[in-house]
């Protein structure tokens, strides 16, 4: 089967009359190990890392004594990990491309996508593979990430440090928060969005599929980048990366900033393709008012991915420099100033909110009619609740920085204009409730995790108009229900539709079915775990508990213990989702029909598992995707057509 | 879950790529406008990346932290600034003309094409050479940390667009030195450059402007 080549291009196809040229390929048994893929990548990346490490030396602190004192040395460490992960991307094959180019070669635009298992483990332009990546990947750093929230918790289990010392215990709240809020920035726009928002809108690639498969190993090598602070000292400022901490840290901090600065590389390209994408790749008749509306959350995430990560890498470059050759962006001493950072993090990082919730919002709402047999009612008042949320987020920043000092003429502002969003996020519940209203809902799993999302999201949205009001954020800021607010928003949000999400389309990208009884026994453990978790929490917050300390008052002791029962439950019902996959997956492999849930999207109409080129002719979209429930046209409608038609 | 009588089959009705079957090629204008659109992203997120340093800028000016924002001797070489900023207009404004020149059909384009490429790279070296020349390091207060950090990425970005439009030259050269014979050989270069060579020249464009910005903010405020 061939493929699509850029146009002005000679072929394959169009040379097949011509003799095969010899080939000079490594014998098979070599054929697998050498070359561009993972193993050459992990060696180029040693490599490179300590190639950069020997040259910060040189240039930081030209003598062999020094050599030992890399936790000294931000130069070299920071030299390393770029040019480890220039080694890695090279390894990987990224810099084919690039150079083919630069030398008037162009390539094709097929890369490794009929090959069999080594398309995973390697650059891979089918938007298939690439999502299946995510799915994999993204799921190992969610475990490292949920192992460190169960370290946290056992260290809470007492009112002074037992197990970690106060800077290891920051260390860990720095890597769960920063796993969690930096991988999870791509947990749906990766494996599912990057897999079906192609075939939802009747397209066989994505516009950028090199560019794809980068976003999926940019953020790989961040997040090993990041597990590596714990051999450098590790970090104390948590997620945010606060000034004037990060100067002071020692030489894991530049773990931190090198990871948010590859994630947020990733993050802007995964959204520039998105866009790109949508914009130029629908087929004909998938009109704006025909889009899915999972392509439309995806589409107002991608916005803000686009224009919000690209302040978070200008502001940890200026972070680097602070650290490595002494600028002065945010150092008091030097003319520089620690708000700066806040302000410019927080630009960031409200949108960042929104970039995780976004996506939840079109899993639940692409999955309701599904599960509910009616149309999705207001479509076009979500779209414009999903378009409002992307644009006031750039408008709330400052709410983080209430208790630091701003002039206190801003603050009704940006009350105002963080109650305000709740009313573009209110319209997203009231499509949901207006599509469960009198619909014949079936109370499968993945229907299970977006009422839990309704639930969950309900209490973090309505926490959070509470804490927009200046008067209670001054009493609650930095305590555990600041805390308990943004886990009900992120994991009871994001979370639990991301899960919703992996039983409704896994089936389709594996072909294989999870086993029903073990994926309702972790709803029921993971909805109640959560709330028994994250609950109490509220209560602690506003009894004074405050966060990123492992020292607190003995009257918090019982409430924290529950909390920490329920947090271990929580983890629990993880390992049951594990067991489930891997039973599932490699030892039952119970065969999925092509359509288990009789969904109407483009994507359940395909054959189980997508073929590589997804349709053989492109098709033409007639009808709306939610017409559940509505009689049926006369056949001849909807009819598959020729490409361009 | 549903009733047996409900619309069976749902959705649009597709047909799946047999084994074998031949795919046509896309419509030649799908790619011209993925790149078009990402030429126009791209712009959107260079300008929230530079944001950011305008913001620094103006945030710690008006602060002047113990009047440390700018001292005495920090001042940066406007005469070597300038002409570093008029060959980056220069070369935007060739690269403009060459991208006119390609899409009347002409074959002319080159000339301005490499023009422009050898302009923005002569502008990297005298930023470079003002780097050697100046009298403060980036450690010399808040302006000194703007000024570096600001002109440096600047220079990274020039680079890079540098990179994009010399791929559509070497695409050319090379399509004229040798015919097409093997897959993978251009044999229909416009077509291939056309698209690309506009996205490269609206994105130099757009970064020209983001230039003369970065020269009246830093050099003549």
């Amino acid at each position: 089967m061939s493929t699509a080549e850029e146009p002005g291009i000679i072929t394959n196809a169009s040379r097949a009359a011509s003799p095969a040229p010899v080939s000079r390929r490594p014998a098979p048994r070599l054929k697998g190990v050498v070359g561009f893929n993972l193993l050459s990548a992990v060696i180029l990346g040693v490599a490179g890392y300590y190639a950069g490490w020997f040259i910060g030396h040189q240039i930081k602190a030209p003598t062999f004594l020094y050599e030992g004192a890399t936790d000294e040395n931000d130069v070299a460490l920071l030299l390393g990990y770029a040019f480890g992960v220039i080694g890695f991307l090279i390894g990987m094959g990224f810099a084919n491309y690039p150079v083919s180019r630069l030398l008037g070669r162009p390539a094709s635009l097929r890369e490794k996508e009929e090959h069999g298992i080594s398309r995973y483990f390697g650059l891979c332009t089918d938007h298939k593979v690439v999502g299946m990546q995510y799915l994999i990947g993204i799921g190992l750093f969610l475990f490292v990430g949920g192992a460190n929230a169960m370290l946290i918790r056992a260290e809470l289990l007492h009112d002074t440090p037992t197990i970690l010392g106060p800077s290891q215990y920051l260390t860990t709240v720095g890597i769960h928060g920063s796993m969690m809020m930096g991988i999870m920035t791509s947990g749906v726009l990766g494996p599912f969005a990057n897999y079906f928002v192609p075939i939802m809108i009747g397209a066989r690639r994505m516009a950028f599929p090199r560019i794809e498969s980068l976003t999926f190993w940019l953020l790989m090598a961040g997040g090993f980048i990041l597990v590596s602070t714990i051999f450098f000292g590790g970090f104390p400022t948590g997620w945010t990366g606060y000034e004037p901490l990060n100067d002071q840290a020692v030489a894991g901090m530049d773990s931190y900033i090198c990871f948010f600065a590859l994630v947020g590389l990733s993050m802007m390209l995964l959204g520039l393709n998105m866009i790109a994408t949508i914009l130029t790749m629908r087929a004909p008749g998938m009109t704006w008012s025909r889009l899915p509306i999972f392509v439309w959350s995806v589409l107002a995430t991608a916005v803000l991915m686009v224009l919000a990560a690209p302040t978070l890498i200008a502001t940890l470059l200026m972070a680097a420099l602070d650290r490595s050759i002494d600028t002065s962006f945010f150092i008091a001493g030097g003319g520089g100033s620690s708000f700066l950072f806040e302000n410019l993090f927080w630009f960031f990082g409200h949108p960042e909110v929104y970039i995780l919730a976004l996506p939840g919002f079109g899993i639940v709402l692409e999955l309701l009619p599904v599960f509910v047999r009616k149309p999705l009612w207001g479509y076009r008042l979500a779209i414009s609740g999903m378009l409002g949320v992307s644009l006031l987020s750039f408008f709330v920043w400052q709410h983080h920085l209430f208790v630091s000092g701003i002039n206190a003429d801003l603050r009704p502002f940006y009350m105002l204009s963080t109650e305000i969003i709740s009313i573009p996020t209110g319209f997203i519940f009231l499509c949901f409730m207006g599509t469960l209203w009198k619909g014949r809902m079936s109370l499968t799993v993945p229907m299970l995790f977006c009422l839990a999302w309704a639930f969950n999201f309900l209490i973090g949205g309505a926490s959070g108009v509470v804490l927009s009001d200046v008067a209670t954020d001054t009493q609650l800021h930095g305590s555990f229900f600041v805390m308990a607010h943004f886990h009900y928003t992120i994991m009871g949000g994001l979370v639990f539709s991301f899960f919703g999400a992996i039983y409704y389309w896994v089936p389709k990208m594996t072909g294989l079915r999870f086993n029903e009884r073990l994926a309702k026994w972790h709803f029921w453990l993971m909805f109640l775990s959560f709330n028994s978790t994250f609950l109490p929490l509220f209560a602690l917050g506003i009894m004074g508990m405050p966060r990123r300390v492992s020292s607190y008052e003995p009257n918090l002791v019982p409430l924290n213990t529950l909390v920490s029962i329920s947090a271990f439950v929580l983890g629990f019902s993880m390992l049951i989702f594990l067991v489930n996959t891997v039973y599932s997956m490699i030892f039952a492999r119970v065969g999925a029909e092509a359509n288990p849930w009789r969904s109407k999207s483009t994507e359940f109409q395909l054959p189980t598992p997508v073929p590589v080129y997804n349709f053989e002719q492109i098709p033409v979209f007639d009808s709306d995707p939610y017409d559940y429930g509505i009689p049926l046209l006369p056949a001849g409608g909807g009819q598959a057509a020729t490409a361009g038609a | 879950m549903a009733s047996a009588s409900e619309e069976v089959p749902p959705g649009p009705r597709l047909t799946p790529v047999g084994r074998g079957v031949e795919i046509p090629p896309e419509p030649p204008g799908a790619g011209a406008r993925a790149l078009s659109v990402a030429s126009r992203l791209l712009c959107g997120a260079t300008t929230f990346f530079f944001l950011a340093f305008v913001f620094a800028y103006f945030y710690l000016r008006s602060l002047d932290q113990d009047r440390m924002w700018r001292g005495a001797h920090v001042h940066p070489d406007q005469a070597l600034g300038g002409v570093f900023v008029a060959c980056i207009v220069l070369s935007a404004a060739l690269a403009i003309v060459a991208g006119r020149l390609m899409k009347s059909g002409s074959g002319s384009w080159l000339a301005p094409g490499i023009a422009s490429v050898v302009l923005g790279l002569a502008a990297v070296a005298a930023q470079c050479i003002e780097y050697t020349l100046q009298d403060f390091g980036p450690t010399r207060g808040a302006y000194a940390s703007v000024f570096c950090g600001w002109s440096g990425f600047y220079l990274i970005a020039v680079l890079a667009t540098m990179y994009w439009l010399e791929t559509h030259v070497a695409t050319e050269l090379r399509a004229r030195r040798a015919p097409a014979s093997s897959a993978g050989d251009v044999h229909e270069p416009d077509r291939l450059i056309a698209p690309g060579l506009d996205a490269a020249v609206f994105y130099w464009g757009f970064l020209a402007a983001i230039g003369v910005l970065t020269y009246v903010t830093l050099y003549l405020l």
